[in-house]
Parts: C-alpha cells; sequence; structure tokens
C-alpha cells in the first residue's frame, strides 16, 4: 500500500490558508529527510550469510549497524538506540548467526517485554531464517527457534528446551518458567552466549527494578554452568541510554545512538486547542480537538494512527469517530486497539494495518512498541504522551519505508505538563529526554528475587547479591535460616521451603490478579485487579472498541466482572476518596517557607460511587453509590507543610483562601456549646478530646445557605475529631490555594522523572492531621513501596517548585484552570491567586505580586 | 544505614521466626543412627547414609507375594522395549522418593531415596536419607554406584515426578545421572487404565487398599506432612519424627511390588480368581486389545459383559467388542451386538448395520429401515447436531439407490 504523499501537500495548502487554523499551531517543525550511510560487511561476517542477505534484496549495511556489529566482535555489550525500522533486529540476527556457524551449539535468548511483541519478532525470525539456505549452519527450523511462554502448547515444552537454539520469551516467563527450572534447561545456559533485551526503556521505575534483579539471578545461573553471555540491548531515546543498560545488566555497556537509516521528510506540527473561555481558562477539548483533525485526515485518505493516553480515551475516541463519520461503522475502518482486548482480536487489527485497511486506529501507548504495523502517512497524538521517549517512539509511527513525507501532531490537552510543554517547545526537540529510573536494590523487589535465587541454586555463604554485601545477604540469609525457609549446611544456605516463590514475584503490577470481563458467558476482555476497581465498579459503564456495557457486578472473590452490552447516552466517572497515615519520616529540611520531608506513607483509596455523563455535553446526569472495600497500600511520598509563618504572611494580604468561612460573631460561642453538648466526643468515631478541641462541622455546607444565622442552627451543627472532619469535608472539598499548588506539582513532576502521571498521587489538607494541623500537601507513589520517584522530587523540591511557580504565573486564565491549578467553577473559588502567592512565598519571591 | 532486614520490617514485610518450635539441645539418644540404624558409605564426596531391609520373596504383601512373576514380555510389549523380553528379575528397580516439596524446580530435593530390588531368593529395600542436606552429593553418588546398570526403573508417577527430579539434583550436583536414559514402567499410567472406571482415587494407598487387600498401621504418615516432618527433624536433630517417613516410603515401595505382580497376573490368567470384577476384566480386555491381542480381548469382552457391569461401561464394552468383530470380519457376532446396542438406544450401532446392509449385503431396503429408524430415535433429541447430517446424507443417497 502506498503512502497518499500528493494529500499531505493539498492538505498542507489548504491549513496554510486557514487562519483559525493557524492560531492553533504552536510549532511547526520540518524535519529534514535523511539519506542513508550504508557501510561494507564487517570482515567476520560469513560469505554464506552475506550472499544470503543479498538474496533477500541486503546489498549493503546500514554505517550503524556496522559500528554495532564491530563492538560485538570485540566482545563488547552494546545498547542500541537508532528510531523504529532502522535495522537493529538485523544486528543481533547476524551476530547470532555468524556465531552459529562458528560454534553449532551456541545458544541465544532474546527477551521481549511482551508476549505480543515476541510473536511478532518470532514471526519476522523465522520467515528470515526459513529462508537460509546457508552451509554449515545447524537446523534452525522449529524447535531450533522457539517462543517459550504463557501460550506455548505443553506437549512441545519438552522438546523446545532440549532443542531450542534461539529462544524467544517475555521476562515473566524467564522468571517465573525458566530461571526456577534451570536444570531443565542445562544444555541451553551452558552455552547461551547471547542476549537480546528489546525496548529497554520499558524496564524502568518497578517493571525494571524487577528485570534487573531477573538478570541477577540468571547471571548467577549461567555462572553455576561456567557460561557467560554478551547482552545486546535497544532503546527508544531516553536521557541514560547506557546507563540505563548498565543497571539492567550490571555490566559495562557501550552505546551505539547513530542512525544512518533514510527517513523521508517529517512535520512535527504542535497544536494547541483554541480557548474557548477566556475566563475560566478553558481550552477546546483534547478529544474534540483530536476528533476534527482525525476525520480531516481521514477524509484526505491518509492512513492514520492515533495515541491516546488512556485505554478509556481510545474508547471514548472510537465511540466519537465512528459516529462522526458513520460510513467508517460500516467498513469497519475506524478501530480501537488496547490492551484488555484479546490477543486474536489485537492480531487482526495489525494485519489490517499493514494491508491498509483499517485506516483511522486509535490505539494506546501498546502500539508504541516495535510490533510491525508498517508505516503511516500520519501519527495523531492526542495529549502529550507525559515523556520524551515515548513521543519520538509513537512519532517513528509516521514514514513509510523511511522514505516518504509523514506527519506528526502532537495535541496538547489542557493538563499543566501539556500546556508548559507548548509553550517550552524546545524541551521537546531539545536532546536531553528524561532519564529511565529503576532502583535494582528496592528492598521488596530485591527481596523477592533473593527468594528465588535461593530456590534456584543455593546461596554461598561468601557470595553477594546486587547491592547487598556479603555481610547484609547472610544477615537476611540467617533470618531465613531462622524462619525455617533455609537451612545453613557445609556453606550453603540450601532451600527448604515447600513454597515456589517465584510465583509470587509480579513483574509489573502490584498485585498479580486479573479479572476476566464477562458478557453473556463469553470473554471479552482482561484487566488488572487494580484498575478493574475503577473501570468496571457495579453500575459502571465499561467501553471497549466503541461499545457500551453495563457493569451488572464485579466479583472481587472469583474476580470477573458481569457486563452486559447496553446502548446508552453517557459514561461513568468514579469517584475516589483517599486518606493517607505516615508510617515513618525518613528525611526532612526546613526549606523556604514550609518544611519538605520524605518517608513512608499508607495511602488508603476507595471507590465510592461514580458520576454520569453524557457524551458530547459533558453534562452530569447524576450520581451512584457504589458499595466496594477501600484498598490500603504502603508506599513512599514527599510532602511539605507550610509554615504558620507562611500562612500569617499570605493571610494578612488576604491571599490565603484555605480558611473556612467567616462563620459570624457568634460562631466562637457556638463552637463552645455545640461541643459541650456532644460531651466533647467524636459523634462519629467516639473519640474523647485531648487537649486540642475537636472540630465543630456544618452537615449541610456552610456556602450552601444565604446567611449564618441559617447555617449555624444547632441542628445543623456537629463534633467531631479531625480526622473524621476531614472525611466529612472530602465529599464538600474546598478548592484551595493549597489543592491548586498540589495540582501543579504533581503534574509537573515527570519533567524531572521518567514517570507516568498515573505513578504518582496528590493529597493535600488545610489542616492536616499529618502535621498537627498544618497546611500540608503530599504526593505520593501509587506503586506499594515506591520506588524512588519522590525521594528524587524531595532532592528536587526546588525546581518543581520553580517550575510550578513558572506554569501558574505564566497561565493566561483568570481564576484558574485545568492547565495550570485545576479548574475552578464547579470545585469552589479563589484557586489561582491564592495558589500563586503560596508559590512565590515557597521560591522566596514577594507573594503579593500574585495581586498584580 | 539500616539494613535489608531492617528496611523490609519497616516495609511490613514479615521475615524472622514464625512459629518455629525453639531448638532445644539435641538428645543424642533420638539420632539417626539409635531411631533408625544404619550403616556409612564412604565415597569421593563423603559419607552417605543408609539403612536396608530384606524380605524373602514368599512373604506378602496383602494377598500378593513379592516374588517378582509378571512375564517379561508383557513388560517388554507395554513399554515398546522388545529387548525385555529375555530380562531377568534383578534387572528391575522399585523407586521412590520422599522430598521436601512439590514441583520440579531446582529447590526441591529428595531426603530419603528409596530402592527396591531382587537378590537371589530375597527382595532388598535400601534406603538413603540425607542426614543433613549437605550429604545430598555423597548420596546421589552412593546410588549411581549401587544400581545396575541399564535398570528398568518401576515407579508409581516416576515418569513426571521422582526420575525427573532425580535428573535435576544429579545436575545440581555436577555429576551425570544414572537415569538419564533408563526404561521406565511407570505403574500411575498403567492403573489409570485398569481402574479408571471401577476406582475413583487411583492413588498408591487407594490401590494397596482396594486392590492388594493390604493395610498400613498407624506408623504411616499421610503425604502432605513429610516436607515438614523432614524440616523439623533438621531443626531439631530428633530422628523419630521421619521415623515413619521410612515407614511409608517402604511401604510404598511394596506396594509397587504388588501392583506389579498383580497387574501381571491379571494379564497372564484374568479369569483365575472367580470373583474377578467385571469392570476389571473389561480393563484387562482394553490392554489386550491395545496390544492386538484380540482373541484374549474377545474373550474377556465376551465375560465382562455377563458381569454386573455399569450402564455406561457396559455399552463401551459392547461397542469395543462389536468393533473387534466387525475387524475380524466375524459379521454375525458383530451384527447381533449391533441390534442388541440399537434397541438400547444406539446411533453408531443403526449406522453400523446400516453400513453392512449397503456395503456388504446390497440390502438398500434393510439400510434404509435402519437408517429410518436412527433418524425417528434422534428426532428432537440433542444428540441429532452429532448424527442428523450423515444420517440424512445416507438416507438420500439410499432413497435414490431404491429408486
Amino acid at each position: 500500500m502506498n503512502g497518499n504523499p500528493d494529500a499531505l501537500d493539498r492538505l498542507f495548502a489548504r491549513w496554510e490558508k486557514d487562519e483559525q487554523f493557524q492560531e492553533k499551531i504552536s510549532a511547526w517543525r520540518k524535519i529534514s529527510p535523511r539519506t542513508a550511510r550504508y557501510a561494507p560487511f564487517p570482515p567476520d561476517i560469513s560469505l554464506e550469510i552475506q550472499n544470503h542477505l543479498a538474496s533477500l534484496g541486503i546489498q549493503n549495511l546500514y554505517a550503524h549497524q556496522v559500528v554495532a556489529l564491530d563492538e560485538l566482535r570485540q566482545g563488547n555489550n552494546i545498547v542500541m538506540t537508532s528510531g523504529t525500522a532502522s535495522g537493529k533486529s538485523l544486528v543481533y540476527q547476524l551476530a547470532i548467526l555468524n556465531s552459529l556457524l562458528k560454534r553449532p551449539q551456541t545458544r541465544a535468548l532474546l527477551i521481549f517485554p511482551t508476549k505480543a511483541l515476541a510473536r511478532d519478532q518470532y514471526n519476522k525470525l523465522a520467515t528470515f531464517l526459513d529462508s537460509a539456505r546457508i552451509s554449515g549452519l545447524p537446523d534452525l527450523t522449529p524447535p531450533a527457534v522457539a517462543v517459550y511462554d504463557g501460550d506455548t502448547p505443553n506437549h512441545t515444552r519438552t522438546q523446545i528446551r532440549q532443542q531450542a537454539k534461539v529462544l524467544i520469551t517475555n521476562p515473566d516467563m524467564l522468571q517465573v518458567g525458566i530461571l526456577p527450572h534451570h536444570t531443565r534447561w542445562a544444555e541451553f545456559f551452558s552455552n547461551l552466549e547471547w542476549v537480546v533485551l528489546d525496548e529497554i526503556h520499558i524496564y524502568r521505575g518497578v517493571f525494571g527494578s524487577h528485570i534487573a534483579n531477573v538478570l541477577r539471578r540468571m547471571k548467577r545461573i549461567t555462572e553455576f554452568y561456567g557460561s557467560s553471555q554478551q547482552f545486546i540491548l535497544t532503546s527508544a531515546t531516553i536521557g541514560n541510554p547506557a546507563e540505563h543498560a548498565e543497571r539492567l545488566t550490571s555490566l559495562p555497556v557501550r552505546l551505539i545512538e547513530a542512525d544512518d537509516s533514510p527517513s523521508g521528510e517529517k512535520h512535527f506540527l504542535l497544536i494547541n486547542p483554541p480557548i474557548t473561555d477566556p475566563e475560566l481558562g478553558l481550552r477546546r477539548s483534547l478529544a474534540q480537538e483530536t476528533q476534527m483533525l482525525a476525520d480531516e485526515l481521514y477524509t484526505y485518505q491518509l492512513q492514520t494512527l492515533i495515541f491516546a493516553r488512556s485505554r478509556r480515551t481510545v474508547e471514548l475516541l472510537v465511540h466519537g469517530l465512528q459516529t462522526l463519520l458513520p460510513a467508517s461503522k460500516n467498513a469497519l475502518n475506524v478501530r480501537g486497539y488496547r490492551s484488555g482486548y484479546l490477543p486474536g482480536h489485537r492480531r487482526a487489527i495489525e494485519a489490517d494495518l499493514r494491508s491498509g485497511e483499517a485506516r483511522l486506529v486509535i490505539a494506546t501507548n501498546a502500539l508504541e512498541l516495535g510490533i510491525d504495523i508498517g508505516g503511516l502517512d500520519a501519527v495523531l497524538i492526542a495529549g502529550y504522551p507525559g515523556n520524551i521517549a515515548s513521543t519520538r517512539q509513537q512519532a517513528g509511527r509516521a514514514g513509510r519505508l523511511g522514505t516518504s513525507k509523514s506527519l506528526v501532531t502532537l495535541i496538547f490537552g489542557s493538563q499543566p505538563l501539556d500546556q508548559f510543554i507548548a509553550r517550552h517547545e524546545a524541551y521537546l526537540f531539545a536532546n536531553n529526554p528524561e532519564k529511565a529510573l529503576i532502583n535494582p536494590d528496592h528492598p521488596v523487589i530485591l527481596f523477592q528475587h533473593l527468594l528465588s535465587a535461593a530456590y534456584e541454586l543455593p546461596f554461598r555463604s561468601d557470595e553477594t547479591f546486587g547491592g547487598l554485601t556479603e555481610v547484609d545477604l547472610r544477615e537476611i540469609l540467617q533470618l531465613l535460616v531462622s524462619q525455617g525457609k533455609l537451612h545453613f549446611a557445609r556453606d550453603k544456605y540450601i532451600w527448604m521451603d515447600e513454597s515456589f516463590p517465584a510465583a509470587d514475584i509480579s513483574l509489573r503490577n502490584a498485585s498479580a490478579d486479573r479479572v476476566r470481563i464477562q458478557s453473556n458467558g463469553q470473554t471479552i476482555g482482561i484487566t488488572e485487579l487494580s484498575s478493574a476497581y475503577w473501570m468496571l465498579h457495579p453500575q459502571a459503564i465499561y467501553l471497549q472498541e466503541g461499545n457500551s456495557y453495563f457493569v451488572q457486578s464485579l466479583n472481587l472473590e472469583t474476580l470477573t466482572a458481569e457486563v452486559l452490552p447496553v446502548e446508552v447516552d453517557y459514561y461513568t466517572e468514579p469517584k475516589r476518596e483517599v486518606e493517607i497515615q505516615i508510617n515513618q519520616v525518613l528525611q526532612s529540611q526546613q526549606v523556604i517557607g514550609a518544611t519538605k520531608f520524605s518517608g513512608e506513607l499508607t495511602v488508603i483509596t476507595q471507590i465510592t460511587g461514580y458520576k454520569k455523563v453524557q457524551w458530547g455535553t459533558y453534562a452530569n446526569l447524576g450520581l451512584g453509590v457504589v458499595d466496594l472495600p477501600p484498598v490500603r497500600f504502603q508506599t513512599e511520598g514527599y510532602w511539605q507543610v507550610i509554615d504558620p509563618e507562611t500562612v500569617e504572611i499570605l493571610r494578612d494580604q488576604g491571599l490565603w483562601a484555605n480558611d473556612r468561612n467567616d462563620y459570624g460573631p457568634e460562631w466562637k460561642f457556638l463552637r463552645e456549646i455545640v461541643r459541650k453538648r456532644d460531651a466533647y466526643r467524636c459523634q462519629v468515631c467516639g473519640t474523647m478530646e485531648s487537649g486540642i478541641p475537636h472540630h465543630v462541622h456544618h452537615k449541610i455546607p456552610f456556602r450552601a445557605f444565604t446567611s449564618s444565622t441559617e447555617a449555624n442552627q444547632l441542628s445543623n451543627l456537629v463534633t467531631l475529631c479531625p480526622a473524621c472532619h476531614r472525611r466529612a469535608e472530602q465529599s464538600v472539598r474546598i478548592r484551595s490555594g493549597l489543592a491548586g499548588l498540589g495540582y501543579a506539582l504533581v503534574n509537573l513532576a515527570p519533567l524531572l522523572l521518567m514517570c507516568d502521571l498515573a505513578d504518582l498521587g496528590a493529597h493535600t489538607d488545610p489542616q492536616s492531621t499529618l502535621a498537627a494541623g498544618s497546611p500540608v500537601v503530599v504526593i505520593y507513589e501509587n506503586i506499594p513501596a515506591g520506588i524512588g520517584l519522590t525521594r528524587e522530587l524531595y532532592s528536587r523540591h526546588g525546581e518543581l517548585v520553580n517550575y510550578a511557580q513558572e506554569l501558574v504565573a505564566g497561565c493566561t486564565c483568570e481564576d484558574g484552570c485545568p492547565a495550570c491549578v485545576g479548574p475552578g467553577g464547579e470545585s469552589g473559588f479563589g484557586g489561582k491567586q491564592p495558589a500563586l502567592a503560596l508559590l512565590y512565598a515557597l521560591c522566596g519571591k514577594d507573594p503579593a505580586r500574585a495581586l498584580s | 544505614m539500616p539494613s535489608l532486614s531492617d528496611k523490609l520490617k519497616a516495609l511490613g514485610v514479615q521475615i524472622g521466626p514464625q512459629n518455629l518450635t525453639p531448638t532445644k539441645a539435641r538428645k543424642p539418644e533420638y539420632g539417626i543412627q539409635q531411631v533408625l540404624p544404619g550403616e556409612e558409605v564412604e565415597n569421593l564426596y563423603g559419607l552417605a547414609y543408609r539403612i536396608t531391609e530384606q524380605y524373602a520373596v514368599d512373604e506378602r504383601y496383602g494377598l500378593v507375594e513379592l516374588r517378582f512373576r509378571t512375564p517379561p514380555e508383557l513388560i517388554a510389549q507395554y513399554c515398546g522395549v522388545p529387548d525385555l523380553e529375555r530380562s531377568s528379575a534383578d534387572r528391575y528397580v522399585f523407586i521412590d522418593t520422599e522430598t521436601t516439596g512439590l514441583g520440579l524446580g531446582s529447590g526441591i530435593f529428595a531426603f530419603l531415596i528409596g530402592l527396591g530390588y531382587y537378590r537371589e531368593d530375597y527382595f532388598i529395600i535400601r534406603q538413603y536419607f540425607l542426614r543433613d542436606p549437605g550429604e545430598e552429593t555423597a548420596a546421589l553418588t552412593a546410588l549411581s554406584e549401587e544400581i545396575c546398570a541399564d535398570p528398568v526403573l518401576v515407579s508409581f508417577n516416576g515418569k513426571a515426578f521422582d526420575v525427573p527430579m532425580l535428573n535435576n539434583r544429579y545436575i545440581l550436583n555436577g555429576l551425570s545421572s544414572p537415569f538419564d536414559s533408563s526404561i521406565q514402567l511407570d505403574l500411575l499410567h498403567l492403573s489409570r487404565r485398569l481402574w479408571k472406571d471401577r476406582l475413583p482415587s487411583r492413588t498408591l494407598i487407594n490401590l494397596e487398599g482396594n486392590i492388594l487387600a493390604a493395610q498400613r498401621t498407624e506408623e504411616d504418615v499421610p503425604g502432605w506432612m513429610i516436607p515438614q516432618l523432614y524440616k523439623d527433624y533438621l531443626h531439631t536433630g530428633d530422628a523419630r519424627l521421619v521415623k515413619n517417613v521410612f515407614y511409608h516410603n517402604a511401604r510404598d515401595i511394596l506396594a509397587m511390588v504388588g501392583l506389579l505382580n498383580y497387574v501381571g497376573g491379571m494379564l497372564t490368567s484374568p479369569l483365575d480368581q472367580s470373583k474377578r470384577d467385571g469392570l476389571d476384566l473389561a480393563s484387562i480386555g482394553s490392554l489386550h486389545e491395545r496390544f492386538n491381542r484380540t482373541a484374549e480381548a474377545i474373550e474377556l469382552y465376551n465375560y465382562a459383559l455377563k458381569q454386573d457391569l455399569p450402564p455406561e461401561v457396559f455399552e463401551s464394552t459392547l461397542k469395543r467388542l462389536s468393533f473387534l468383530h466387525k475387524q475380524s470380519g466375524d459379521w454375525q457376532q458383530a451384527i447381533s451386538l449391533w441390534e442388541l446396542a440399537a434397541q438400547q438406544g444406539q446411533v453408531y450401532a443403526c449406522e453400523e448395520l446400516a453400513k453392512y446392509y449397503e456395503h456388504n449385503q446390497r440390502d438398500y431396503s434393510a439400510a434404509l429401515k435402519w437408517v429410518e429408524y436412527a433418524l425417528t430415535m434422534i428426532a428432537g433429541r440433542p444428540q441429532a447436531i452429532l448424527w442428523q447430517p450423515a444420517l440424512e446424507h445416507r438416507r438420500q443417497r439410499l432413497l435414490r439407490k431404491t429408486g
């Protein structure tokens, strides 16, 4: 299927004449085409292989491929960061084939982050090898080349274990299905020479920290069998590819960053949807803007891939576009693609993309990875993906055969991060993307893998593991001995337990539980339990490929959700409540205007209800209540307690909006009466006052009344302890400067860390029990036990606060908008000014500047 | 710097002592040598500990004598190894292990390996025991030295568990396994085949109770307790804890001997015992059928059908018998069985009769009669989905042929 360059030119010409369109453009960069640089085959690549490649139409290698092969020949490990379709796979295929020619018993292990990617690569490799008629090469028909994962049929597994020379798997299978059974792979591990680890930028945060430990375990095993490996890694552009690769593998790794493959002219367009309500600072919604553009691209017959930020947005867009383009519904060429669809369904969509049948596909970043879908005319990125690596990966999907013209459009959403980048576009194009962070010595992750390692091979008393010294390791092993899990004999710690520790490890999630989504007795999808709480709570509308389903029940014991297909004009948004407890303070320091802390927290979240939102109008059609248990987890967080002096200064200037309302002159007196009436006891939990007076709460919010006399009727007042009061107030949350500050901080954190917004949560409280009644802003990690993200934020507190101040000061809205301190309107008043004043105070500037 | 264990504690990860019985001073009177007297054998890798029991071959386990009496040619046929036809009793090694857990991961090992073999007029049981997991290399080496070259391993689920597990251990200890390419006779598979209809549970202990009429004493321990008993022994040094595990292991080996002999007896003279269960006869018949001993199979099926069989076994046995007759061209026998089955509502029988009349006799109206009989039989019933199209097709053809 050929591209459609004329159409693109015609579209550009139209846009140039369209003034309204021009106003939306915050940048239009033309990236010049790149011509290929070739180099001759390195001399050690056998002639047979060269001839074979020639027969496949490959006469030359790109220069960067030759550099990579040279490094490998010298025995180095490499990480390659060249773009999509730049021939990274050919490098490892050649290296492995060449070794197999020299030493037929050579084994290679190829690890891909997902099953889908593994299958895709297997098919490519099988095609490549199937045509191989290279003399001297061992037989490489299956099972000599094989995928070994959860889908591999049982009856072929033994054969694969004994015969596979090139084994393709994923990290989960490696850690649970292969390493703990290494004796059955003795031949394989004894001869293992090559390890290919693809797309290592995916292995960051929790996942990456696990992978580093899986590789530590594998290293112990290969050392036992007396073999050593060379690593070939690939990555998208990240700030620290070599460092990241070295932290993952614990080995020195050479960086190959050149890209000598050809690429066509690429237009990179940044679009900021127009402001529709200057006062509230509201822009046209990302979804609307995306739909308008997608409509146009579809009409110009440009095959387009849209990246949406969430599975939910994918469904919203599919639904919207199928409605907007009625003809497409029948033609089935507007499709959704995300995790949760069944594998066969996803394969079909990929094939339709390659054949050109699918004209408009709306996907999550599940399609960001290297699955072969061919090149597209246009890529539309609906909302900044959160980091530069992802943005570039997604953009890399545009462009056919590396030569024709293509278009990438990034449409900014109203989130602070998006708007920050819309105003700092250089950040996106400069060559300094974020770093991938992992913490292989994260205590819980390390410990889980330590158990598995002990199961796999007994620890010797002089061994070390990861960042643990001999002494540290011995201490923990001794504890396990006293617990009866290990037995110490003849200088070895021998596994003495009936459990299978690898099964308890979940590389990606806090929980390994998956929920099955059933409609009329058929499984239509699967999702992890943590997502099920908000996606599949009872009475929710669950969306999949443009279809709506009503959730009848969510059974947390059988892990199934029963859904019914329905036709309704609304979708649902879950309401969640968050409560935080401090377990331990790890660090704290006085900073300008506040004290910052980092430490361990318990976060309790609960889905308590949902809102019905009408399609199109976004009107609120009503609320519902849900009865789901709270979910508790331990994590790390970073929080700041605002100094009383700072509050005082702001208050004096009328810039502290976090105070209660003016409850009238009798309030002090009334409060006494109510506390006395309630016997100084919290009327919810029954706690007695001890030193500090309890709060007195308006059952119907004060602001709902026109006069204080009405609001302050004794029947409307009740005594509550601070904790219960906070819970009561959560339902009537008051937008305040503090909440605005939390909103801006958490949203800008990804500028400093390569993490997903969903990895962090913010919680603010003007009278927090966490800080003896002082105002507090907490940023916590949504990752159980934390991964070091908030420690990094703690140490870069100053930078973060300054970015936030810049963002809010630069925003054109009047009184708060989604792009700075969060929307005003529904949730309250007076957000922006007090937040900005607070930010000035925290940056050591005069808060009064917020008044001008 | 807090240590890893401190950090883990702070995160609420439970490590450290948990309901462990406190280590008491080890009492020499309850050491292994006192509780289970045995001998130490020495090799390159140190000492291994083993105990030996000896039984005269005319002793019985339940109903069955220990003497090896299964005809080797039957075993050769079952294992598909013709070479075994001339094998003698001393080539057979019965094996059973007691392990620290389930599964075939590398963290599981056998702390007790029981072997049984024949030497002249005796059946010997030898049990290797790891007084300490560190003795494994020595024990595995001693085991290799004791086992005859090219053994036939008799086990109960050894194919899937004991043997691969031991192979893992040899690899982990840097030794080569004596079992790598051994011929295996796994009684679990045989038992499943023979008693799937008769016994709801075909665990070894159930088989020995139901088939061999052997009873274990209170000394026996259930399998699930065994890993914990060894753990406790390691912790306390009190060998009384594992004494019953030795008993359990030895009984398992004797039960295997009994079972093999019983099966051998069943196959050689199935009608010996007048009270033989009809279900057993049907099962042995099917085993003979698998070995292509048609005459024996037919005889046993016929006997079985005269016993009181549950309806579904009766139906399947009758069907198998009818097909054996069909294969050997004994149409009269086959037809009478099919007519009986057809009366009992078996569609396949009608179809077979129709085929017979159509192709052998060219009696199209008789064939048509059976097809129509079958179609009436299934009308409105679930089997219709399965049979209707083929029957209808046949009916149309027969209608054309009958003109």
